[in-house]
């Protein structure tokens, strides 16, 4: 069977385009076309924002890319280090690898491992996949690429605690990629999430107030609203866990405790927060205990 | 998950003794795994030292379907409906190191629970075994589905500079009994855990802690191996009772740690 994620790009804006995947989970169904990608047109070629999860997901949304502009590849930006957007930078290795110092870092100490992950996942999908190290480093602030003015944000919370997020808004256009910072419908993913970073930047989105915003996972593109509903799920994951903490819960009786019916439609909310309280409950646990040292020692 | 086993039991106990007695020797013929484990032959003399046992709904486990980190696998075990519980035993059928925590409580208790976080080193069933009054193991657990490996990864606190100072470190709190909610205790104690699987790390794990109350009358004793997880965490059921907790460990490097959990308001 030939594998094929039929990547269709989707025009947002004038000269701005998506390719919008699945609001699920990674399967050997969707081959990890679990996340929203897309591409800003210029005179000096196309700026591609997260290249995707495999190999073979890069090559195909390259010849997508390929068949709407005849200026070829500028650059390419990852946004962060979480592998679904990081390992289809393969297929763009002529072109030069973007990514903030965080992603870069991280990738250079657990790129490989990350990759087992996926294999395990994905099977024949990652044929030919292998760690990406980006080249370059995303620098935050405006540029200009071509005929278009763009602006780099290192945002943090998603996948670190400073700087460890990158979203780029094009100017003309107002759209705002923002990476993993924004789900839409879709419960957001904790793994080396940092929430009160995480918070900042979106009330730093909200106050930004772009005109249309690609989230990293859900249905694409969107507006303010989902930056408020992804607040309210971290706001509410937060102090539901914290509350369980204070009342004793263990870390498996957290696993259990119900979702607020606000997201009880929801892709994958239970998923997601199963994952969360593996992520932080230990934290929030061991913060109410009384310590036999001057303080609770961090974890 | 065990009806028949059940259906047995609750036979057991109306019908007269001549009927019991006929029914003992099928209890001793092995019931059915529920899980299937490939391995449970092993846990029968290994863990349950070649006693009776039953699958018993009174018994509950609560895991994840999925092990989101391996090496922290979150497990509550659950007994409640007993007679008088001398052990609860938390294990790990396909690990290589089986078992990972033993409770015994100085007084026997109609109930007990145990939370904590395991090691997984594949996907496997968790397990929960409670020794009743009637000297007959009631079993309980779910399967959880991992990438691998958590048992001979090393722990992060091996790859810390600083990890020696903090062996010892320990915090606790005691909830008094509210509705819904028996009194519990909840401790963690800073610890590699270290399985001794990894090349030039050796095994350094806790293995006995003592809860006694105010009085230094111990209320438990808790062994541990090294598939509990890195800086490990238990939570349990008190029996009824008021005043500080004393909590003393040791690894086995007779490294020790000790804690007083002030009491409850």
């Amino acid at each position: 069977m030939t594998l094929d994620y039929q990547l269709e790009p989707r025009q947002i804006a004038p000269g701005v385009w998506i390719f919008e995947g699945s609001d699920g989970d990674f399967d050997r169904s969707n081959g990890g076309n679990i996340l929203n990608t897309g591409f800003i047109e210029t005179d000096a070629g196309a700026v591609v924002i997260d290249p995707g999860p495999t190999q073979l997901y890069g090559t195909q949304m390259r010849a997508a890319i390929e068949r709407v502009t005849d200026n070829g590849i500028a650059r390419v930006y990852i946004t962060h280090r979480h592998p679904d957007h990081v390992v289809g930078a393969q297929a763009f290795s002529d072109s030069p690898v973007y990514a903030l110092p965080h992603t870069r870092n991280a990738l250079e100490i657990d790129g490989e491992a990350l990759l087992d992950g996926l294999f395990r996942l994905l099977g024949d999908w990652m044929r030919d996949s292998q760690a990406v190290h980006p080249g370059h480093e995303a620098v935050p602030g405006p540029e200009r690429i071509g005929d278009r003015a763009l602006r780099f944000i290192a945002w943090g919370g998603h996948s670190g605690q400073v700087a460890s997020d990158l979203a780029i808004l094009d100017e003309q256009t107002g759209v705002l990629f923002a990476g993993d910072l924004v789900f839409n419908g879709r419960a957001p993913t904790t793994p080396h999430a940092d929430l009160d970073a995480w918070r900042k930047a979106l009330d730093a989105i909200l106050a930004m107030r772009p005109q249309m915003i690609v989230p990293g996972h859900g249905s694409a593109p969107t507006t303010m609203q989902a930056v408020e509903e992804t607040r309210e799920w971290l706001q509410w994951l937060e102090t539901h866990l914290r509350d369980a903490a204070q009342r004793g819960v263990s870390i498996g009786e957290a696993l259990t405790l119900p979702i607020d019916e606000r997201f009880s439609d929801w892709s994958l909310a239970r998923h997601e927060y199963v994952r969360s309280v593996n992520h932080l409950y230990p934290e929030y646990r061991d913060a109410v205990l009384h310590w036999n040292t001057e303080r609770a020692p961090a974890p | 998950m065990t009806t028949t086993t059940l259906s047995i039991q609750a036979a057991a106990r109306v019908v007269t003794c001549a009927v019991a007695f006929f029914l003992a020797p099928s209890l001793s013929a092995a019931p059915e795994d529920p899980l299937k484990s490939p391995s449970w032959s092993v846990m029968e003399t290994r863990i349950l030292e070649g006693r009776d046992y039953v699958f018993d709904d009174r018994v509950s486990v609560t895991v994840p379907a999925v092990a989101e980190d391996s090496t922290r696998v979150p497990v509550f075990a659950s007994a409640q409906g007993f007679e008088a519980i001398q052990r609860m035993v938390i294990f790990v059928d396909l690990n290589p190191i089986t078992s990972a925590a033993d409770l015994t409580p100085a007084t026997p208790m109609a109930e007990m629970s145990l939370g904590l976080e395991v090691k997984v080193q594949q996907a496997t069933p968790v397990r929960a075994a409670v020794l009743d009054k009637d000297g007959v193991w009631h079993i309980g657990g779910g399967w959880v589905s991992a990438a691998g490996g958590g048992c001979t990864a090393p722990s992060i606190a091996s790859a810390r500079p600083d990890w020696r100072e903090r062996l010892g470190q320990a915090g606790g709190r005691v909830w008094a009994a509210n509705e819904g909610q028996d009194r519990r205790l909840s401790f963690t104690v800073r610890h590699p855990m270290d399985a001794g699987f990894v090349a030039g790390l050796p095994e350094l794990y806790l293995d006995e802690t003592v809860i006694a109350d105010a009085g230094g009358n111990p209320l438990f004793t808790l062994r541990t191996l090294a598939s509990v997880s890195e800086d490990p965490n238990f939570t349990l059921r008190l029996p009824p009772g008021s005043g500080d907790i004393l909590i003393r460990g040791r690894d086995n490097n007779a490294n020790r740690f000790s804690l007083r959990v002030p009491s409850d308001v």
